[in-house]
Order: structure tokens, then sequence, then C-alpha cells
């Protein structure tokens, strides 16, 4: 039995569970399935536990640091690790060992984690998924041969698995929304500004968003509210007090509102029936727990993927522009390409997406009106097969996750349900500017209904 | 959707970045340059006007505050 952090935690505080013993576990579920998941790119067995028993000992002592003491986590490989190497999955940084923690990673080690290793993810976040990296790309615990989407892959695997009960991810199009989606956990893009980013690698900074993967929405919440807090090293950090997030995790939605986007989901990007019925189910949970549901239109799903991939892309160029020129035979084919358009771009091209950017959050905002909460698709379906996604999947099929990068506003992925390959499915909800704790509470509701939260993946 | 640029006048574009691809991979890209133009199109439709607010506005430092 796997169990979530949230009841890991109560079981450590009531000294019936041994920080050391969960983390062995954990280990031997690492060893066991990560051959088949290639879920971590480093596995740091002596340092977790080290790590773990100094948890124990707090445990031991009463001095406990809080809910996240001695949970076994994971870092994607983006998150800079004072000490240990950080990568971006890339041979453009196969030895890169940063001399500082990132932000978010001092306030989780504060906070407790047993840090088990760094986690797979799409080369510099932007990049998968590839077969002609240093590391293999990771595998879905659901079924081996079908992809994690990305690009917090290996989070999304590990944590899935059980080989994490928790682990960060970053969101610039849908990163942690997506690989969160297909493999059946939760994991949310918070408001920006509110989790600093700076020691992680960026894509995009006008889009680049940190958070959590984790089992549950509950989870997550434990999790953001250790990551969340201003850091003036990130100009867009917010100068604002962390929200209370756990404590809001049972607040009553009776009365609220939730706006349906249907046309993303059955117009502009037509979902797969399981996907569909799962957003259905959710809808009838919502209802049921006295929510108001309506319909709401925002701008068409392309327009959105246009303003955002044409922005994305130029950012990541300026970043990566340098490299591209002197030595780009050391990224992998799928991300050297994906940068190369970027270089393409003209700086009218990266302004006209911004000016655009900001009319569709104009209308957003103006068709959110009397609504708490949106809700749509986080993914088309089940996840497809690793060897037949196309390299320019994303200027096909417009995504479901990218509108709320570009708005900003907190955005959480949940399990709702199984598709006919018996792949998990999933819905996004997505709130206000600094409702985070509106978002995650209705997340939780909803898996507390939907029954989705007792089947985990057997690696096969 | 575009039409993929000529050869000629993309290997002008990947020039003009600095970039030296493998022959597959920059036409590979040219084909998937045609998709991002229709993209672009996208954003200028309809034309904004004059003087419709542009993307950035500059902030001075301390009224970030």
């Amino acid at each position: 039995m796997i169990p979530t952090i949230a009841a890991a935690a109560r079981d450590i505080a009531a000294k019936k569970l041994s920080p050391v013993e969960l983390t062995r576990d954990c280990l031997a579920r690492v060893k066991a399935l990560d051959p088949k998941l290639h879920a971590f790119i480093a596995v740091t067995e002596d340092h977790a536990l080290t790590e773990a028993r100094a948890a124990e000992a707090r445990q031991m002592s009463g001095a406990l640091c809080g809910p996240l003491d001695g949970i076994p986590f994971g870092h994607k490989d983006i998150y800079s690790t004072a000490g240990l190497a950080t990568t971006a999955h890339s041979a453009q940084l196969r030895d890169h060992v940063p001399a500082r923690d990132a932000f978010t990673v001092t306030k989780l080690a504060e906070a407790g984690v047993v840090l088990l290793g760094k986690l797979a993810t799409h080369e510099f976040a932007f990049g998968g998924p590839s077969f002609d990296l240093p590391w293999p790309p990771a595998r879905n615990p659901w079924d081996t041969e079908r992809f994690t989407a990305g690009s917090s892959s290996g989070t999304g695997a590990a944590v899935a698995a059980g080989l994490v009960l928790g682990g960060t991810g970053s969101d610039t199009g849908g990163s942690i929304r997506g690989p969160a989606a297909l493999c059946g956990i939760a994991g949310i893009k918070p408001t920006y500004g509110l989790c600093s980013r700076a020691g992680i690698l960026p894509l995009a900074q006008s889009m680049d968003h940190a958070g959590p993967m984790a089992w549950t929405a509950e989870d997550c919440a434990i999790l953001l509210q250790a990551m969340a807090g201003h850091d003036p090293a990130d100009p867009g950090s917010a100068d604002r007090p962390a929200p209370d997030l756990t404590g809001a995790l049972n607040q009553p939605l009776k009365g609220r509102t939730i706006g349906v986007i249907r046309h993303f989901h059955e117009r502009d990007n037509p979902v797969s029936a399981a996907t569909l019925q799962g957003i259905e189910d959710t809808i009838r949970i919502l209802r049921d727990a006295g929510c108001t549901i309506r319909d709401v239109t925002l701008p068409p799903l392309q327009e959105w993927n246009a303003a955002g991939w044409v922005a994305l892309t130029a950012e990541a160029w300026a970043i990566h522009e340098h490299w591209m020129r002197e030595r780009p035979e050391l990224y992998g084919e799928f991300l050297r390409g994906r940068l190369a358009l970027g270089g393409l771009l003209s700086a009218g091209d990266y302004v006209q997406a911004q000016r655009k950017r900001r009319e569709l959050t104009r209308r957003a905002a103006a068709a959110m009106d009397g609504v708490d909460i949106l809700l749509t698709a986080a993914q088309p379906g089940e996840a497809p097969k690793i060897r037949e996604v196309p390299k320019w999947a994303s200027l096909e099929k417009p995504n479901f996750t990218i509108p709320f990068n570009l708005t900003g506003w907190p955005a959480l992925t949940i399990c709702s349900g199984f598709g006919e390959h018996g792949l998990p499915v999933a819905v996004q909800l997505i709130g206000r500017p600094w409702q985070d704790d509106l978002v995650l509470a209705t997340g939780h509701a909803v898996e507390q209904a939907n029954g989705t939260r007792g089947r985990r993946p057997s690696v096969g | 959707m575009s039409d993929p640029l000529p050869p000629d006048v993309f290997a002008t574009l990947l020039d003009q970045a600095g970039l030296k691809l493998p022959p597959a991979e920059a036409e590979d890209l040219r084909h998937a340059h045609a998709k991002l133009r229709a993209m672009l199109d996208l954003l200028r439709t309809p034309e904004p006007a004059l003087a419709e607010e542009p993307g950035f506005v500059f902030r001075p430092l301390e009224d970030r505050a």
C-alpha cells in the first residue's frame, strides 16, 4: 500500500510510521521498477537514508518540521540542487553541478522532505520525448509503451508508481498538468508569482511556473504550502503572503459557480469519449455539492495556442541562442528543431504575441465574471504510444493547458476516470488569480467522490 | 495553412539566425515553419489598430513594489 503524503504525515506524527522504513520502501520500488520507467536521472540513496534518519530523530523527539518531514520526494532535474548534478536531461549540462539550491528546493528541504534523487524531464523542459539524449525518456507506469506527456515526465511517472510520494514540476505550456493527466495523478500550476523560479533552469520566463505534483490534490496543497512565498531573486515573484492552502481544503463549495469551457474540448480540440465522460462526471459531482453549472465561452483555443507558442519559442530562443549557434549537436533533435523555430521569429512576431496575450486575458477575465472555477479537459484522451508522438504535435493541435500559462491563473489537473485502454483520463480546474486554495479545494472534493484514488498502476 | 517557403528563401532565414542544421532537419523545419506562419497570421487577425496598447508597458523599478 503506497500512502498519500497526508496519510503518511498523520502516521509519522503519530509515531506509527518510520520515515526510514517509508524511505526504504520507496527505494525498493525505485530499484524494482525504475529500470522499466526511467523516471530517475540520479538516485541519491545514501543521502536519502541520512535525511530519513534525521527525520526519524525529529519524530522521536517530538520536533517534526511539519507534514512533509520524512516524506520521500524527487526534484525535476531542472531544479538546482547544490552539489548534485542538475542536467536538464541534456548533454549540454551533463556535468553541471550547481553551487546553490533553487529557492523552492531550500524551502522543501526546510520542510523536511527526503530527497531520493533527480527526475527525468523533457530536455530543458521542451524537447521530448527524445531517444537521442544521455538518458532515456520516462515511461508511463500504466503502460510502459506509452507516453507520460511532458515536460515533468519523470515526476509524473515516479509519483504514479509510488517511487516517491511527491515531486516538483515546472509548467510553461502544460508541463505539470500534462504528465499529471496522462499518469493519473494531481498537479497544480499555481498563480504566476506564487512560487519562485529562482534556481530553476528557465524555458520562457514570462510563462514559466514552478509547482508540485502528487497523488492527490490534498497532497499538492501540502506541497504548495511549503513551496509558496516571496523571493526577491525572482522578478516575477509576488510580494504577498502565501495563502492558507491546506486550511481551506475542506471549504464548502455550495453556492460556487462552475464555468464549463465546452467549446475547448468539444469543438476546438475534441476529446475522447472517456475524457468527455470524466468531465461530465466531474460536473455531476460539483452539482451534487451545491455548485451552479453554466457554460462559458472563451476565445478559441487556436488563438491561445498561437500566442503561447510564439511567445514561448521566442523566449526559449533568447535563452538558448548562443548554444544553438555554437554547439547545436549537444541538443537532441526534437529540442534543436523547436528552438530553431524560435530563431526564425521576428521582434514584431514576439510583440504581437504579447499583445494578443493581453487581449485574450482581458476577454477571458470578462467571461469569468460571476464564475468561480473554470472546467475543461487537460489532455485529449489517454496516453498515446511513446514512439508515435509527433515532433510538431503542438503545432498541429492546440493544447488545453497553455491558455492559463498566458493568463497566469491557477490550474489543477486531477484524474477523472479511465479510458478504453485502462489508462487514466483527467479534468482541468482553473481559478481566479490567487484563488489557488479554491482550485485545490474543488479538486479535493471531486477526488473524494470520483473513486479514482484507490487504483494504482501495476507496472508490467 | 501557409505553404512552406521556397528552400532558398528558407536557407536565408536559417543563415540570418546563425543556424546550421543537418539537411534533413532543415527540410523538416521548413515544413514546421509553415505551420508557425499560420499561427503568426492568427496573431495579426484582425489587424491591430495603429495605437493599440502594445504587449509591454515599461514600469520604472520603484513602481513595482
